[in-house]
């Protein structure tokens, strides 16, 4: 969901930056320090991708039933405009949720990396409160003001879910692990 | 359109390991590293937009009027991976011409890179050609295509867009390429 995707972008790269703390303290730079390449890897193409197949598949599900406008995008050049526009934005958050961490570190303020996560994943969180339960029903904006639509549970939805956040969290399993041994093997 | 979409991201990958050979011949891990991640972004930002963003837009020109399924992008899981897919194939080949390239200045085969950029240029071009009647003719579903409901290529808000996104995407290869290039 975008209202939840964009602060999970930006609190997942302050996370990175919170579990790379000793090795960014000796980073220099924090534009070419070596973390950054597998973070915004990861931010590329193991986290932006689960946005994107939702707003693909169910976009008005993805923007949490908010509107239909995004559900047409054929011959709508804005529209389409609209889902790289939030795919790039998610990238970009990610990174510089990173680099901030880096910053804070090199700076000593290090408690803003966890204040940052925190506020990070309390955005990312507080859509859910705000638009409870929003998430079960599955369908165009019509069929959902209309009252119709069906569940999550049900297919296609259920399994795609179980899917995407499958490779979700082994892309992200599979970064941690990375970004751990690189900091063995070079700091 | 998806037959030059490949042959373009293998051509931004030679393009930045050519421009980035003086780096390359350093060996040196952190530069090579940096480099790599220059591939992956510049892909991210201004490159993959473009498919995806006709993929979106007007999906039968996008597949090259070979794919009836990209009629209806919404609603179908196998759809909505096909986007992602097609987020992934336009990275992939751009990352591996990169990593030919470094092996290829590591191993004193400098030229590998330049006729790699060369080549893949000539391939869009040849795969322009033989594809005219589809690329200069723009409808926006394979059905449509299939019916004669075609435009110019022309017609707003086509040309608009595509006019927009060549000059965002080549414009900042270019100054990329000219920064790399400075070392």
């Amino acid at each position: 969901m975008v209202q939840v995707d964009l602060p999970a972008a930006f609190a997942l790269g302050q996370i990175f930056a919170f579990i790379s703390k000793d090795a960014l303290k000796k980073e220099k730079d924090i534009w070419t320090n070596k973390l950054s390449g597998p973070v915004a890897l990861y931010m590329s193409i193991g986290f932006s991708p689960v946005g994107l197949f939702f707003l693909a598949g169910w976009p008005s599900w993805e923007l949490m039933y908010t509107t239909g406008w995004m559900e047409n995008s054929f011959n709508r050049p804005m529209v389409a405009v609209a889902y790289i526009g939030f795919l790039v934005v998610m990238v970009l958050l990610g990174m510089f949720g990173f680099m901030l961490g880096h910053w804070f570190y090199r700076t000593g303020k290090d408690m803003l990396v966890k204040v940052g996560m925190v506020l990070g994943l309390f955005l990312t969180f507080l859509p859910f409160f705000l638009r409870w339960g929003v998430w079960w029903n599955i369908g165009t904006y019509e069929q959902i003001q209309n009252g119709t639509g069906y569940s999550f549970f049900e297919s296609p939805f259920v399994y795609s879910w179980l899917f995407i956040m499958f490779y979700m969290v082994i892309s992200t399993t599979i970064t941690v692990f990375y970004i751990k041994k690189t900091i063995k093997s070079n700091y | 359109m998806f037959a030059i979409d490949i042959p373009t991201a293998v051509l931004v990958g030679f393009t930045i390991g050519d421009a980035g050979k003086k780096q390359l011949k350093t060996l040196d891990k952190d530069k090579v590293s940096n480099l790599r991640k220059i591939v992956f972004l510049f892909n991210i930002f201004f490159f993959t937009p473009v498919p995806l963003l006709f993929l979106n837009a007007w999906p039968g020109w996008q597949m090259n009027y070979v794919a009836p399924w990209a009629d209806n992008l919404h609603g179908n899981p196998v759809r909505g991976a096909v986007v992602v897919f097609f987020f992934i194939i336009t990275t992939i080949p751009a990352w591996l011409s990169f990593e030919l390239s470094n092996w290829s200045v590591k191993n004193n085969k400098e030229l590998l890179p330049k006729i790699g950029w060369i080549v893949s240029a000539l391939i869009i071009i040849l795969v322009v050609y033989l594809t005219r009647e589809e690329t200069f003719n723009i409808a926006v579903t394979y059905t449509d295509f299939k019916a004669g409901n075609v435009q110019p290529i022309t017609y707003k808000p086509f040309i608009t867009t595509l006019t927009i996104t060549t000059i965002y995407s080549w414009t900042s290869l270019g100054v990329l390429l000219h920064r790399l290039n400075k070392g």
